[in-house]
């Protein structure tokens, strides 16, 4: 283990300004430890910037993510045309059921519970079926 | 450069901003990842990833921040987020022949002294912090700045973590030397 007082300086030493650099080498030319200590630190430098160099990226990467990217565009942009559709089917189904409660209309006699919940019915079927393609058209 | 991106932004010219960004920081996103993630292969992946969230983000880049600090955000945020989803992979995953060598490696540190220095493993005994400092210092041409505008870290934290990494690494070479030298 190096010397608790120069242990900074040879954590540093590269960037040493000439005083620092003197104190240091009067202690290195006395203490083994210290000596070998920054021995070893050459060592980490060296093998480590050996070990780091040339980190880049594969050559494909650029290619890669703009592939990426264009998949990601086009799912986004999906088309409107089914929704669309969707909407006219059930506006359809609303409106036939609403010529059939129109046509049973004389059967049922106008203001009774019957008449009432056939009304709520529709309202909320209607409402739920435009509400659903709303959403779709939205998403 | 980044000169160069801002003004294509203002110009509403994103993908022309996009291709110059990504030419100008893949290496940079790429070796930050790898620092966080110690994943050559995930890094990767994950760097493709920050690019993605880059083009989504990149409309709404206000330049209340430099463009590098941006990007480095984004990079760290999305490895972090890597690093909790592999986390949790590899918590269910020590089946596979990968972590069985790496639980491997973790036990018997003393094999490393036997021959060669494995810088990976000694690097990889690292606490997280000092291994991400250690790996984007030696990356980055030695740079303190580099490192620091990289993890957000001050100065003085790169510094002092740095310090105490090099000199645990420093005092397993002189530890290893001393075992050969006893076999």
């Amino acid at each position: 283990m190096p010397c608790a007082e120069f242990e900074d300086s040879l954590l540093d030493y590269q960037a040493l300004d000439s005083e620092k650099l003197q104190r240091a080498n009067a202690h290195l030319a006395m203490c083994a430890d210290c000596r070998a200590f920054l021995e070893a630190l050459g060592e980490v430098d060296a093998s480590l910037t050996d070990l780091f160099a040339g980190y880049h990226v594969f050559p494909i990467f650029r290619q890669s993510v703009l592939r990426r990217l264009q998949n990601q565009r086009q799912n986004r942009r999906p088309s409107v045309i089914p929704e669309i559709l969707d909407f006219i089917g059930w506006a359809a189904v609303v409106v036939i059921v609403a010529c059939f409660v129109a046509q049973l209309h004389s059967s049922i006699e106008v203001g009774s519970l019957a008449a009432w919940i056939a009304a709520a019915a529709f309202f909320v079927t209607g409402l739920l079926f435009g509400f659903r393609a709303y959403v779709d058209l939205k998403r | 450069m980044e000169q160069e991106i801002l003004a294509c932004l203002e110009k509403r010219r994103y993908t022309e901003a996009f291709e110059i960004l990504l030419t100008q920081y893949q290496n940079k996103v790429f070796r930050l990842a790898c620092a966080m993630l110690g994943n050559k292969a995930l890094a990767e992946e994950t760097a493709q990833e920050v690019f993605i969230r880059i083009w989504k983000a990149l409309a709404n880049f206000r330049g209340e921040a430099s463009l590098s600090t941006w990007i480095y955000t984004i990079t760290r945020n999305t490895c972090l987020t890597a690093i909790r989803v592999n986390a949790s992979h590899k918590m269910l995953s020590m089946d596979e022949p990968e972590a069985r060598r790496e639980a491997e490696r973790w036990r018997a540190p003393q094999h490393a002294w036997s021959g060669k220095i494995d810088w990976q493993l000694l690097i990889s005994q690292l606490g997280e912090k000092y291994r991400q400092i250690v790996t984007l210092y030696y990356m980055e041409d030695k740079s303190y700045q580099e490192v620091s505008r990289l993890l957000d870290l001050p100065m003085g934290t790169v510094k002092a973590r740095l310090h105490r990494a090099r000199k645990d690494l420093a005092t397993s070479v002189m530890r290893s030397k001393a075992a050969k030298g006893e076999h």
